[in-house]
């Protein structure tokens, strides 16, 4: 036995004793669960179920044992599907859903049940299976351009996602009376009641599963970076197309079956890796074994925790699997991701005053635009100064907290990009905003009828409290920036799960949430609005100092520390500005995130490539786009009001998606 | 003839059979603008028009009864109401519920806001609903209306009541399809519980509520509980699908199908007032007479 072939089953030893345990303790509760059924049934019932009459068994013949395969079934898709995507796009937070997969599968559904109920009859799998391909394909195109550089492709994945959760938001705040199938379905129930599931998903995976055997070999060559595959004459792009291919028909069968569910394929990979299986054929065969025994494990933790199906186990999966993510976070391999975020370098303008006056006149004709013009019982109006005067008092505060909320996104994003040199991060990957959410959709629910003060301490404790995880996981590994998005992004994976349940339950306080959650500025007050202007100018002073780190952090950890600056402090006194602006933005009009990912891309585009240049950029621009998005809330369904913070991405998702292509031409 | 077309005659007859209160609409001085479906429908059984309303055409689409008064201005959303709309009507009260109490505020700056409290998760509903409505007449400056709305909704369910007297004793359990593979059971701090308490019928599902309306979403499974209790099943807002669900086999071997002792209403909007719960009654009260002629 050679070392290197002990060391591979040492590895393969810890695999299998990982997935062991997870079984073990899933097999326990299972059999807990049955005992009392299996002691008083009938076996002859189980052998001949087609004469049932037996409800017992009816009920574990059609109910019990389908779920139990169907747990098995969907877990190991997902591992499988997470573990192509982390080797192909070398990022360990990519998952099924990065491409957009399920996005689009679940706006597809959305919009048919609406529109065209009818093709539901056909089959909602076809259906999504149509969204989920829709919206990869897209994603695929925005990055074809830049031979589907790994880090294009989950941009533009995030992008699309982002878009289509955004689009079905709206439709959801307009009919979320009827829609509550579509979101328990959207949030993974893994409920059986005959066998059909299954056999419309076993042999779809199974041709997948082959297909991805086939590809095995070529992808552990393409371990070895582009050129050195190209050189070994590997098709790089095609066999990277053909297994994100695999990877998405395998999260669309999945999601098409029995809905989307969380973080099995981010989890099952990072614990197959963390066992030891880190070679790609190892990860092939652990990661989907692992994913099939976490499910397992979660679905019969959800049954027996809650006897009625309150809580979706895809939901479960987000509120187990993220903790878990978290307390792993530490004990991760610091990967060593080559940063091609800049590798297309925008022309730097010669005139950056030019730009600032061209985007000052154009914050003050928005201004006046949102303040002056507007739809009334009558229809459009321009108002005059005694019509706009009775206005005011609404429209200023909606404004200039527009204004405020936007600039202040738009600097954090900054900050947080220039820090991580993370293209993908934004304000709501660092967890601020959904730690914010997260107590203000608790309260709502919990205080029968809870006060505007309640909602407010509420937020801010959400707040606090995530910013102190995120400093404590920070301080424990001096601030990675990897290990700081995976724990955003966790963070945010149980927030968006927790709506999900929300939504699903109909209940009529989702009426106030929905708005809420997805950026809206009707709340405010002339007290709330100046104190979001007092933070804005003054956290935008407050970044201004700080323009050195900001130009040489992106450059690396060892550029940065040959100059000599702390690491540590540097970065933390940059998350603690960021998070704080964050907070005070999310408090005031609640979660946003488009902006704060949008605006520095676009003050980077136009050329402003300076730190304090592009600071003042994005502020101006997010400004802007989120008085747009509320001035165009108000008024396109008027009297019905689509909260600014979806409207921003709607507007701002396909402008982002063009200067994408334009990079790439 | 489908299914549907059925369900559509029996709501239409349960329609013709409400004895709709035929106040006229007098002048009421107060100008008022109802925040949510339940106070809607509790004005307009009242005969009292409101100078606006929220989400009207969904209000048409998923209550539907009593329908809204011509001339009501739409103001939006029942969760995010347009301000500057409301600020222009300058109304005189506003109705809300509790689960709305964020934007008190903020209504507050328009216009005196008076609180409902319909639903609490637990305790009787149809009590609250009674005195929501008394409280709403005596807002708007004629308690007869509401005290007659009251009385009248009482002389239903106890009419109905006797009507059903020795059709059937079973439990029942009363399940709403939303998707392909959960119903949703309702139980205690529903309204629909508390119309099954005053018509001397039981509820063959005890469970807790998980939902502030008083239900919860279960399996099919939990329907096989009790093997004796019949099945009502509220047919589901149209959009939603659930023809898998009584396609699967699990639904063909549950007690109370395979024994045919189910039956099925037209959609109910279940977070109503007392209109919703006279409108449930009555179609219940048939469906049940229909369904179990002799004491089965």
């Amino acid at each position: 036995m050679t070392a290197e072939s002990r060391i591979a089953a040492h590895n393969a030893g810890r695999s299998s004793l990982l997935a062991l345990a997870l079984a073990t303790a899933a097999a326990g509760i299972m059999y807990g669960h049955l005992h009392d059924v299996l002691q008083t049934m009938d076996w002859r019932h189980v052998l001949a179920p087609f004469q049932v009459d037996d409800i017992d068994a009816a009920i574990l013949y059609y109910s019990t044992l389908p779920r139990f395969v169907m747990s098995l079934l969907a877990g190991a898709a997902l591992g499988l599907a997470g573990a192509i995507f982390q080797h192909t796009l070398r990022n360990p937070l990519a998952e099924p859903t990065t491409l957009g997969a399920s996005a689009g599968a679940q706006l597809a559904l959305t919009a048919a049940t609406l529109y065209a109920p009818a093709l539901l009859g056909a089959g909602r799998e076809w259906i999504a299976l149509g969204g989920a391909a829709g919206a990869t394909v897209l994603v695929v195109a925005i990055a074809l351009g830049r031979t589907l550089a790994p880090l294009a492709l989950i941009l533009a994945g995030l992008v699309v996602s982002l878009l289509c959760g955004t689009i079905v938001s709206i439709l959801t705040l307009f009919h979320w009376q009827y829609l509550s199938s579509l979101f328990v379905w959207g949030s993974g129930s893994l409920i059986q009641h005959d066998w059909g599931k299954v056999t419309y998903l076993l042999p779809r995976l199974a041709v997948v599963v082959v297909a991805v055997g086939f590809l095995a070999r070529p992808l552990a060559v393409m371990t070895l970076d582009d050129a050195g595959a190209r050189n070994l004459g590997l098709a790089t792009r095609t066999i990277r197309l053909l297994a994100l291919t695999a990877a998405v028909a395998l999260a669309a069968f999945v999601v098409s079956a029995v809905g989307v569910i969380a973080f099995i394929g981010l989890a099952a990979p990072a614990l197959a890796r963390l066992s030891g299986a880190r070679r790609v054929h190892e990860q092939l065969i652990w990661a989907p074994l692992i994913g099939a025994m976490l499910l397992w494990l979660t679905d019969q933790l959800v049954q027996s925790l809650w006897t009625t199906a309150v809580v979706p186990t895809g939901t479960a999966t987000a509120f187990l699997g993220a903790p878990l993510l978290l307390w792993l976070l530490p004990r991760l391999r610091e990967t060593a991701t080559p940063n091609t975020s800049d590798d297309a370098p925008q022309p730097r303008t010669a005139r950056p005053h030019l730009i600032g006056g061209i985007a000052l006149a154009l914050l003050a004709l928005v201004l006046w635009t949102a303040l002056d013009v507007g739809q009334g019982p009558h229809g459009w109006t321009v108002s005059n100064w005694d019509v706009l005067q009775p206005l005011l008092p609404w429209r200023g505060p909606r404004v200039m907290a527009a204004l405020s909320a936007g600039a202040m996104l738009a600097v954090a994003g900054t900050l947080i990009q220039r820090m991580t040199g993370n293209p993908m991060a934004s304000p709501e990957v660092l967890g601020i905003s959904s730690g914010a959410s997260l107590g203000v959709v608790l309260t709502i629910f919990a205080v029968v009828a809870p006060d505007k003060t309640l909602v407010f301490a509420a937020a801010t404790a959400g707040s606090l409290a995530t910013l102190f995880a995120m400093l404590m996981l920070g301080h424990r590994n001096a601030f990675s920036p990897e290990r700081l998005l995976l724990a955003g992004i966790a963070l945010g994976t149980i927030f968006s799960a927790l709506v999900a349940v929300l939504v699903a339950t109909g209940d009529p306080r989702v009426a106030v949430v929905l708005p809420w959650v997805s950026g809206s500025t009707d709340r405010v007050t002339s007290t709330d609005a100046w104190a979001a202007l007092a933070i804005a100018a003054g956290g935008l002073l407050l970044v201004l100092p700080t323009a050195r780190w900001l130009a040489i952090l992106p450059l690396g950890d060892s550029t940065a520390r040959s100059v000599g600056i702390n690491l540590r402090i540097s970065r933390l006194l940059l998350l603690v500005l960021a998070a704080t602006l964050t907070a005070a933005a999310t408090l005031i009009i609640g979660a946003l995130s488009f902006v704060g990912l949008i605006a520095p891309h676009m003050a980077r585009m136009c050329g402003l490539q300076q730190p304090l240049a592009q600071l003042v950029g994005a502020a101006v621009l997010g400004a802007v786009i989120l008085i747009v998005a509320d001035w165009l809330g108000r008024n396109l369904m008027f009297p019905y009001q689509i909260p600014a913070g979806l409207l921003a991405t709607v507007v701002g998702g396909p402008y982002f998606i063009l200067l994408m292509r334009r990079k790439a031409a | 003839m489908t299914r549907r077309t059925v369900l559509r005659m029996m709501a239409a007859c349960a329609a013709a059979t409400l004895p709709v209160c035929r106040v006229l609409a007098a002048p009421i001085g107060r100008r008022v603008v109802s925040l949510t479906w339940a106070t809607s429908e509790t004005l307009f059984a009242m005969g009292i028009r409101p100078a606006a309303a929220a989400e009207i055409p969904g209000y048409q689409r998923l209550v539907g009864q009593p329908p809204t008064p011509p001339g009501v201005i739409d103001v939006g959303l029942q969760g995010a109401p347009n301000l500057e709309l409301l600020a222009t009507i300058a109304p005189d009260l506003i109705l809300i519920q509790p689960w709305q109490a964020g934007l008190r505020p903020q209504l507050e700056r328009c216009a005196p806001v008076a609180m409902l409290t319909i639903y609490a998760g637990s305790g009787d509903t149809y009590e609250r609903a009674c005195n929501a409505t008394r409280r709403i007449g005596q807002l708007m400056g004629c308690p007869e209306r509401g005290a007659r709305l009251v009385q009248h909704t009482d002389d239903s369910l106890s009419l109905l009541r006797r009507r059903l007297a020795g059709h059937t004793a079973r439990p029942l359990y009363l399940a709403q399809m939303i998707d392909d593979n959960s119903v949703t059971l309702f139980s205690r701090g529903s309204l629909f519980q508390a119309v099954l308490d005053r018509l001397g019928l039981r509820n063959a599902w005890s469970g807790a509520p998980d939902l502030l309306w008083g239900g919860s979403r279960v399996g099919l499974d939990k329907l096989a509980a009790d093997p004796d209790a019949a099945l009502v099943l509220i047919a589901s807002p149209e959009l939603a699908p659930h023809e898998t669900l009584t396609r699967s086999a699990l639904w063909r071997r549950l007690p109370a199908v395979h024994q045919r002792r189910f039956v099925e209403l037209p959609a109910v909007w279940a977070f109503g007032a007392l209109p919703t719960a006279e409108h449930f009654a009555h179609l219940l009260t048939a469906a049940l007479i229909r369904n179990f002629t002799h004491d089965g």
